[in-house]
């Protein structure tokens, strides 16, 4: 597959302050790619060396294998952006605000354009000051998505948005992965990207920290497993095994974190007593938390991540 | 943020944190005060920056008048001759700054010709101030979260006009205390040393009439907007201002001239050794009472972002079809106020030209003065008259005008709308020259309406409009001529530095040419400022030097601009 954007080592550094350190990514035709972070992580950095609004202390940045400081122009007739924070015109009308950036791109599809406008259920006659966060964000993806645009970068796109609207966003997403554009996805809504997203980076204190499918970043990830016994609690086997972590018995109930693959966890158990079995897959957002809370508790650095 | 990074941040830890976490029992005096622990107390935090910077810059200016006063006048006949010689001026000569009073002694001269002034600098800074503290807020949206917390509207209004009050009064203090000790301690002749209360008495002068357009800002902005209440302050300001300066030369000014508080307390130089008290006091209760009414309106009414009202300008797919043509629109409105503003003070001043020219004829005295000092122009005409009157004083509302033109367009990079065209396949540099663009063209529209007001009372007059109105141009290079330092400034280094630049640079330029010739700056200061590089264009003299600077400045900028925003991160 064609990587659509590929960073290698990049880093953006503010004076003392951080940006990002080190970032590889590499994201491929087609996926739905999340860039999942609290905020300050360092998201909206990397979205911004992307577009050549910030230029990078040290490494490189490609999108369609195009350095973003060599042709930045180039790269953005492609792509579709919207912002994490952004202000437009107060002024100008939805309408007028939309076909600004049509003019300012040309060649945009009117028909598809009204299409996007009445998906989003916009009222694009009102001036822009009077529209409230949610309709303001409504533009905002209009302008990002009317030219069709071969990759998709979005900043916290769901911002403001109502949860009906939120399904016809993630309709959008995956007709344009359908038509297999590319989508990059900045979010700190876990369930947003465990939705619609392929693959997900987690980005913490300006490092990549994980790169995985959607599926393996659950399978990667501990199962929480309750074993019930119908007799005592044999918890000294379990704490004795591989993978298997915080064992605690309460009653005759036994729980515990499972590591990597579960099947040791279950011949054991069949072998003894066991009159219920439960294991548990964790969400995404309990991976993200577990990550974070791991490595602040550890005080330990980040792991490598590569794409 | 990890623990260590919470406690470099002086931040209480969180639950998982590992040191306890301590809590906010309440804001300590000094963070009411000057800080973050009340409303009144980030208003004195956010403005402590801009009032000492404007304290210190009066302070420097009353300190280099007075002292080159005294170094260059320094017997007592070298000041009677200088007193004789100004108030033998017509007032046209005289400026805007009415009749000058005891101008024989230091603290005469520097009210006279400093704190005439004075006020109309500060009001620029007290009309953006108080026109932000409401209706800015509201517009960022800021205002619905503080107005959320348990805190009245009232309270709310009161404590940011209160904390603007106490900026101004400290910088009327400081002004009071340097002139004190600049009188003292250049005053070389009888007279020149002033008590304190004097010193006093003028810097409140300076701070009451600093706040009228102020409150006015402020009273009008929850209503109309932050832009429109700007605009309104500026026209109180200005219209009081040059109504009252010009009142003894043209009627209608002079018929209207009670309208204008620089009239109302005329008789309040305390410095010059006469004060009126009563008047003062009177501006200080109309003061208080707009302010108040603008604290009850803003108690009373919803809290929303102002519509603007009615489109000034019509629609049209025009302004929408790139960079250039969005800038353009953008600034139009206000170009379109400003131009017209320009061009009925213009329209005022030339259609009355041929009373003032009438009245001096009369008075061979200053015939063969004028003669001496213009040798070469027709200045008893309509013409001599608007190069007089107009060009002189047109200069500032121009570079102001172009100010705001500029500050609008770096609202784009500061208000965060950059980042979504640049979204869009446009080179940085491309937006850069496109839109600024956009500022010099409004500029060249603002100076198009100009014309056309002062050409038309030169028709009127039956003067050759063609050579005022090619005369009067010469404002329109000047105007882009700051606007271009402005752009390049903003593009190189960044986007809030570039209107508040254009605005120093007017003011300094204005005062170089106010105070120069009088306490004989040398030549090479006088030479710093492009008004004294423009010729008397109006009279058919033009300086060559000065139209070609104004114009590298204008196209210099703008390319600077570009190479600047193509350069530097931008929407940081």
């Amino acid at each position: 597959m064609t990587a659509v954007i590929e960073t290698t080592r990049l880093t953006k550094r503010y004076g003392e302050h951080r940006g990002i350190d080190d970032v590889d990514l590499s994201v491929e035709q087609g996926e739905i790619y999340g860039f999942l972070g609290p905020n300050g992580a360092g998201k909206t950095t990397t979205i911004r060396v992307l577009l050549d609004l910030i230029r990078p202390t040290s490494g490189s940045a490609r999108v369609f294998g195009i350095e973003t400081t060599a042709d930045p122009v180039a790269i953005r007739r492609r792509v579709g952006y919207l912002p994490g924070e952004w202000n437009l015109y107060d002024r100008l009308t939805g309408a007028e605000t939309i076909d600004y950036f049509a003019n300012l791109r040309g060649g945009v599809d009117r028909a598809y354009q009204r299409d996007l406008v009445e998906q989003l259920d916009l009222d694009p006659s009102r001036r822009f000051r009077e529209y409230s966060k949610g309709n303001k964000q409504k533009v905002g993806l209009v302008v990002a998505l009317q030219h069709r645009p071969e990759l998709l970068i979005l900043d916290e796109p769901t911002a403001g948005l109502d949860p009906l609207v939120q399904q016809t966003f993630n309709g959008m997403m995956f007709a344009a992965k359908a038509e297999a554009r590319t989508i990059f996805l900045s979010s700190h809504i876990i369930s947003e990207v465990e939705r619609v997203c392929d693959r997900a980076a987690i980005i913490r204190e300006g490092r990549l920290v994980r790169v995985d499918s959607v599926a393996g970043l659950r399978d990667l990830s501990a199962h929480e497993v309750e074993l019930r016994f119908a007799g005592p609690v044999p918890t000294a086997t379990f704490e004795a095994m591989d993978g298997v972590s915080r064992v605690a018995a309460e009653g005759q109930t036994l729980r515990m974190l499972v590591t990597g693959p579960i099947a040791p966890v279950v011949k054991a158990a069949a072998a003894l007593d066991f009159v219920d079995f439960v294991s548990r897959e964790p969400t995404l957002e309990e991976i993200f938390l577990n990550e974070y809370g791991r490595q602040v508790a550890d005080g330990r650095g980040v792991a490598d991540g590569r794409a | 943020m990890a623990a260590p990074d919470r406690a470099r941040a002086g931040l209480a830890a969180g639950p998982a944190g590992t040191t306890p976490a301590t809590a906010i029992h309440g804001p300590s005096p000094f963070a009411r005060v000057a800080g973050l622990g009340s409303v009144f107390g980030k208003g004195i935090r956010d403005g402590r920056r801009a009032a000492l910077i404007i304290a210190g810059l009066l302070g420097l200016l009353v300190v280099v008048t007075a002292s080159q006063v005294a170094i260059e006048y320094a017997t007592a006949i070298e000041r009677q001759a200088l007193a004789a010689q100004m108030a033998a001026l017509p007032p046209v000569f005289q400026g805007m700054l009415g009749e000058p009073t005891a101008i024989e002694t230091l603290g005469g001269f520097v009210s006279w010709r400093l704190f005439g002034f004075v006020p109309v600098m500060v009001a620029i800074w007290s009309i953006v101030a108080l026109s932000g503290v409401l209706a800015g807020e509201l517009a960022r949206g800021s205002l619905d979260v503080v107005a959320g917390g348990p805190i009245s509207r009232r309270s709310l209004a009161i404590q940011k006009v209160t904390a603007h009050l106490v900026l101004l009064g400290v910088v009327a203090l400081v002004l009071a205390v340097v002139t004190w000790v600049s009188l003292e301690a250049f005053g070389t002749l009888p007279g020149d040393p002033v008590a304190f209360d004097a010193a006093l008495g003028q810097a409140t002068f300076v701070f009451v009439a600093t706040l009228v357009p102020g409150a006015v800002a402020f009273a009008v902005a929850p209503f109309v907007g932050r832009g429109a209440a700007i605009g309104a302050g500026a026209l109180v300001l200005f219209a009081s201002f040059i109504v009252n300066g010009y009142g003894d030369l043209v009627p209608v000014f002079e018929a209207i001239r009670p309208l204008s508080y620089f009239d109302l307390v005329e008789g309040h130089r305390p410095l010059a050794g006469i004060s009126d008290w009563p008047a003062l006091g009177l501006l200080a209760v109309i003061v208080a009472g707009i302010l108040v009414a603008g604290v009850v309106a803003f108690e009373r009414r919803d809290l929303l972002v102002p519509s603007g009202g009615r489109q000034v300008v019509p629609r049209l797919d025009a302004w929408i079809v790139g960079p250039f043509t969005r800038s353009f629109g953008e600034r139009l409105p206000a170009a379109l106020v400003w131009g017209g503003a320009l061009g009925l003070y213009g329209l005022i001043l030339a259609t009355t030209a041929d009373e003032f020219v009438a009245l001096l004829s009369e008075i061979p005295q200053v015939i063969s003065m004028i003669e001496r000092l213009f040798p070469n122009a027709d200045i008893l005409s309509v013409a001599g008259f608007l190069q007089l009157a107009f060009f002189s004083e047109a200069i500032i509302l121009m570079g102001l005008g172009a100010a705001f033109l500029v500050a609008g367009w770096a609202s784009d990079e500061s208000e965060r709308r950059i980042e979504m065209i640049l979204g869009a396949p446009v080179s940085r540099v491309a937006w850069a020259l496109k839109s600024g663009a956009g500022v010099l063209v409004a500029i060249a529209l603002m100076t198009v309406l100009t014309v056309l007001g002062v050409a038309l009372g030169a028709w009127i007059q039956g003067e050759e409009a063609s050579d005022v109105a090619l005369g009067v141009s010469v404002l329109g290079l000047y105007g882009v001529a700051v606007a271009g330092v402005g752009l390049a400034v903003g593009g190189l280094v960044r986007p809030g530095l570039a209107g508040v630049t254009v605005v120093v640079l007017v003011i300094v330029f204005y005062l170089i040419d106010l105070l120069g010739q009088i306490l004989r700056f040398p030549q090479a200061i006088l030479d710093l400022s492009l008004n004294q590089h423009l010729g008397q264009p109006i009279l058919g003299e033009f300086d060559a030097f000065g139209l070609v600077l104004c114009a590298v400045l204008a196209l210099g900028g703008l390319g600077l601009a570009a190479a600047g925003i193509g350069r530097r991160d931008v929407g940081n």
